[in-house]
């Protein structure tokens, strides 16, 4: 098996607002291997984007961790000095972010802009080189004429090559992991695909390990190996992409899925909805926290355990867990 | 389709001129002769990328802007040329659904305010009868009049984009121009508003130009689709025909390039090569083909690049504006057999 890049345990986050405590991630942990895409999938609110905020220690205030560890191969993220942190990110971690057109800068030309992660972690490296690197890895992520490309500025490009710039910019140094948030969202649905291909591309090529940050299922299905589904700050099922996708083994996954719209065929008069809203984070119940929003709870007759014990997110077979005291009851 | 449309749009051209000042700018053609109709009660889907037009063919159906060419008629009036009383009529019968909740409504006035304009300005009511035609809106759309003196932004994202239609249909129209109203929303959200429009849709009997990217969306909702591409109709017909033996090689790409859920895993989208803006300069042919994978493989045919292909009948009841659509190749089983969803 791989060695793990990032491993992450017990992590918790919260929010202090207005002397209420929201713990936006409670409780979450994981692995990802060199080599491996993991999706984390989830709605807004679950806590997905200030996990992998924390991962980055990009917390932002008044956010701050308050739990748990994150180590990245051998170094634990927890003991390092802010300094140490910026030297450590876009270097052995890199994010490409979801919306590339607002993350380059616009008064940058793109050549200057994928130099300046050159110069601020390989400071060795002779100037002469870098116009060459640049064009090197431009070149690598597909970007059409980079020569070109170079002297332009962002705005001058579509989304689907700004999205492009932006994976060039999160690989060029050959990070351990690679941070994906939402890298597609933005995009048509034809330069989606284009995009995903090339973040297969750099798997292949560099054995990177990818954290995949998304709200579509179906996006995760196609390119991940293995998924977790994020509700309320917790992790609530993970695995295999293809067993929880056709099977999956707790109510909210197997909820998420059934809301896709289908494809061919007549299609259904309404479409399978989850009712309600996710619970506050300021006060997580008590019990299953999708048990308010259940339908196989409601299905079992409202047993009284799913409301009054928290769930433990439990080992089931080939890898999968699920946070469900009837997981059994999922699978049909 | 029988009977007389609602909506017939003829030959809708909108050029937009660059940039800047003086002579040497350049027009580009948004919207390039354009024709469809769209027939009381029912929903038409307007798919496309972005640069297609598929927006600003919205906007010039409720005259947010004015067309360069061609006519739109609603039951039969030509809307050119409408104003003053005649155009607010027109308002009434023809509303608008965006994209943007955060920005489609005033932050600082509260949602009776919001909602009372439409009544006010329509002179449709006043006072206590007021009020109770906004409670009922509210709960037509699944919000609750309590919610009458919130914010906009004390709501989530559905739940505004729920006011939206509220707002849109508080005049009773007679067609619904909704452009990409469940992007950006989450899955689960998505599928509730979109459960609200096939509702209100039935009992309403409202007609709607759905406009949107998201083709599972288009799917459900819409009984024919409209494919765009560089301000063109490609292709339209009934959705499944569409969907499942897509004529127009375009159109073949955009349905290919779906993901879809394939037991044993895999990569199983078909990737195009290139973006919109590879096409280059608009030439007098087809605007698909530097792009087209039938153009290369069947040689590249001068025809392509020097004559535009119109739209024609295609197997299957839809037409299709491509001249060698019969040459296409049947398309791989891609979507047969998709598992469908229902827990209950």
């Amino acid at each position: 098996m791989a060695t793990v890049v990032l491993q992450v345990r017990d992590l918790a986050v919260e929010f202090s607002l207005r002397g209420s405590v929201a713990r936006a991630v409670d409780g979450v942990g994981f692995d990802v291997r060199a080599g491996e895409i993991v999706g984390m999938v989830g709605e807004s609110g679950s806590g997905k984007s200030v996990t992998m905020l924390a991962l980055l220690g990009l917390v932002p205030r008044p956010g701050r961790i308050v739990a748990g560890s994150v180590r990245l191969r051998d170094i634990d993220l927890g003991t390092l000095s802010l300094r140490e942190l910026a030297q450590l990110r876009g270097r052995q971690m890199a994010l490409i972010p979801s919306d590339a057109g607002a993350a380059l800068n616009p008064v940058t030309r793109i050549g200057a802009q994928v130099g300046e992660g050159l110069a601020a972690h390989l400071p060795d490296l002779p100037r002469a080189e870098r116009p060459g690197r640049i064009l090197d890895i431009l070149r690598r992520v597909g970007l059409p004429r980079p020569e070109h490309q170079v002297r332009r500025y962002p705005h001058e490009l579509s989304g689907g090559m700004q999205q492009r710039v932006a994976v060039a910019m999160g690989v060029q140094l050959g990070p351990d992991l690679l941070i994906a948030d939402e890298p597609t969202t933005a995009l048509d649905v034809t330069i989606q695909a284009q995009i995903l291909r090339l973040l297969l591309d750099v798997r292949e090529q560099s054995g990177t390990g990818i954290l995949f940050v998304t709200h579509d299922m179906t996006t995760v299905a196609e390119i991940c190996d293995r998924v977790l589904v994020m509700y309320a700050g917790q992790i609530v099922e993970s695995g295999p992409v293809v067993e929880v996708c056709t099977a999956p083994a707790h109510p909210y996954t197997r909820a998420l899925l059934d809301a896709i719209p289908p494809l061919g065929g007549d299609p259904p008069e309404q479409l399978t909805t989850i009712p309600g809203a996710p619970p506050d984070p300021r006060a997580w119940p008590a019990g299953c926290r999708f048990a308010e929003r259940c339908w196989l709870r409601e299905r079992l007759g409202n047993p009284e355990k799913c409301t009054s014990l928290a769930p433990d997110l439990a080992d089931l077979e080939s890898e999968r867990r699920s946070r469900c005291h009837f997981t059994e009851a999922v699978v049909r | 389709m029988t009977g007389e449309p609602l909506l017939s749009v003829r030959g809708l051209v909108k050029d937009f001129r660059e940039r800047g000042f003086g002579p040497g700018r350049s027009t580009v053609r948004a919207v390039d002769d354009v024709s469809f109709d769209v027939f009381p009660g029912e929903t038409l889907g307007l798919v496309g990328e972005s640069g297609s037009g598929k927006t600003t063919i919205g906007r010039l159906i409720v005259r947010l802007e004015e067309p360069t060419a061609g006519q739109i008629e609603l039951r039969g009036q030509d809307l050119r040329g409408l104003s003053g009383r005649r155009l607010l009529e027109f308002r009434r019968d023809v509303q608008m659904i965006f994209q943007n909740t955060q920005n489609a409504f005033n932050p600082r006035r509260t949602v009776r305010s919001v909602l009372s304009d439409p009544y006010q300005i329509h002179r449709l009511a006043a006072g206590a009868d007021l009020d109770e035609r906004m409670g009922a809106l509210l709960r037509q759309v699944g919000l609750t009049p309590a919610m009458l003196d919130r914010y906009p932004q004390q709501f989530s994202g559905g739940q505004r984009q729920r006011l939206g239609i509220a707002r849109a249909l508080s005049v009773q129209p007679a067609l619904v121009v909704a452009d990409e109203p469940v992007s950006g929303l989450d899955v689960s959200v998505q599928a509730q508003v979109l459960n609200l429009f096939a509702e209100l849709r039935r009992e309403l009997g409202l007609a709607m130009l759905f406009i949107s990217h998201d083709l599972r969306a288009v799917y459900f909702l819409c009984e024919r689709i409209a494919v765009l591409y560089l301000g063109r109709l490609v292709e339209i017909g009934p959705r499944r025909t569409l969907l499942e033996n897509p004529v127009h090689p375009y159109t073949r790409a955009l349905i290919g390039s779906i993901p879809v859920f394939r037991p044993g895993g895999g990569f199983t989208r078909t990737v195009i090569k290139g973006e919109i803006s590879d096409s280059g300069p608009v030439t007098a042919g087809c605007h698909f083909a530097p792009r087209c994978p039938l153009w290369r493989e069947m040689g590249q045919p001068a025809r392509c690049r020097e004559e535009r292909p119109l739209l024609r009948p295609a197997a299957g009841g839809g037409m299709a504006a491509c001249h060698f659509a019969e040459s296409s190749p049947p398309l791989a089983a891609n979507l047969a057999g998709q598992p469908s969803g229902g827990h209950a």
